[in-house]
């Protein structure tokens, strides 16, 4: 069963660092896309990767890019190196990006976030320009409507307050 | 712009229906691949309703998708993939 809200919490309880972005960040700004990923961009660190590790536990987290679907490893000195983490788990997919196309680093990303109320919690996410920027980075026939979505997101928002 | 969109806001209210002054006819007009009605519903939802909302339509892709294989015998998306001109 997919459950956005159960990995947005187990993230957010076992204190990861990251930002939500790509087709779930549209979907928070308003974008009617659906997708099955659930996208984050997160500090590739070893004390990220062990709060990654245990909030994902008992979820079954699999790498889904490898043919076996190899378990994540519980220790986090394994993940050294790795730029990407292209999960699946019990509770839908987590794909968990060091950088973002078109944009950069974690580091970089954060400085783009807003924080929204999801669920009783703060989730940090993407912004709806750098968002734009990012989509458009990446170049793919799909993200052209999420695109168009955004735009048009950006275009209502920028209204002003009718009297 | 929308409450939500502030930087350091952590609320989960509902937009402020500031999106709401031109009629949706007048945009669809100019944007023919938006559903700007849907865009304003949505606008006027919560992160958390509009989270709630797109695992309900999550589910019911899936079961159109779950239709699909059944009827064909195969996932037709894989044709479409296949046709989808690269890049």
């Amino acid at each position: 069963m997919v459950s956005i809200r159960e990995i947005l919490s187990r993230l957010t309880d076992h204190q990861v660092e990251f930002v939500v972005v790509g087709g779930m960040a549209a979907v928070l700004h308003g974008s009617a896309v659906v997708t099955q990923d659930l996208d984050i961009c997160a500090p590739m660190t070893p004390d990220n990767f062990a709060r990654i590790i245990s909030a994902l536990k008992g979820l079954d987290p699999r790498n889904r890019m490898t043919p076996q679907r190899l378990a994540l490893p519980e220790d986090p000195g394994a993940l050294k190196g790795f730029k990407n983490l292209y999960l699946i788990t019990d509770a839908g997919v987590l794909d968990i990006l060091g950088e973002i196309k078109g944009i950069g680093d974690y580091d970089v990303v954060s400085a783009h976030a807003i924080t929204m109320g999801t669920f009783g919690f703060p989730v940090r996410v993407l912004d709806l320009d750098t968002l734009i920027v990012a989509k458009a980075a990446m170049g793919r026939h799909k993200d052209h409507r999420v695109i168009a979505d955004l735009e048009m997101i950006r275009q209502r928002l920028q209204q002003p307050p009718s009297s | 712009m929308s409450r939500e969109t502030l930087p350091g806001l952590e609320s989960d209210q509902p937009g402020t229906g500031e999106a709401e002054n031109i009629p949706s006819g007048v945009i669809n007009s100019l944007h023919p691949d938006v559903d700007v009605s849907l865009i304003d519903y949505l606008l006027t939802l919560t992160p958390t309703e509009r989270l709630l909302r797109h695992e309900q339509a999550l589910i019911f892709v899936e079961e159109l998708r779950k239709a699909g294989r059944e009827y064909y015998g195969f996932d037709p998306r894989d044709l479409i993939e296949a046709h989808r001109p690269s890049g």
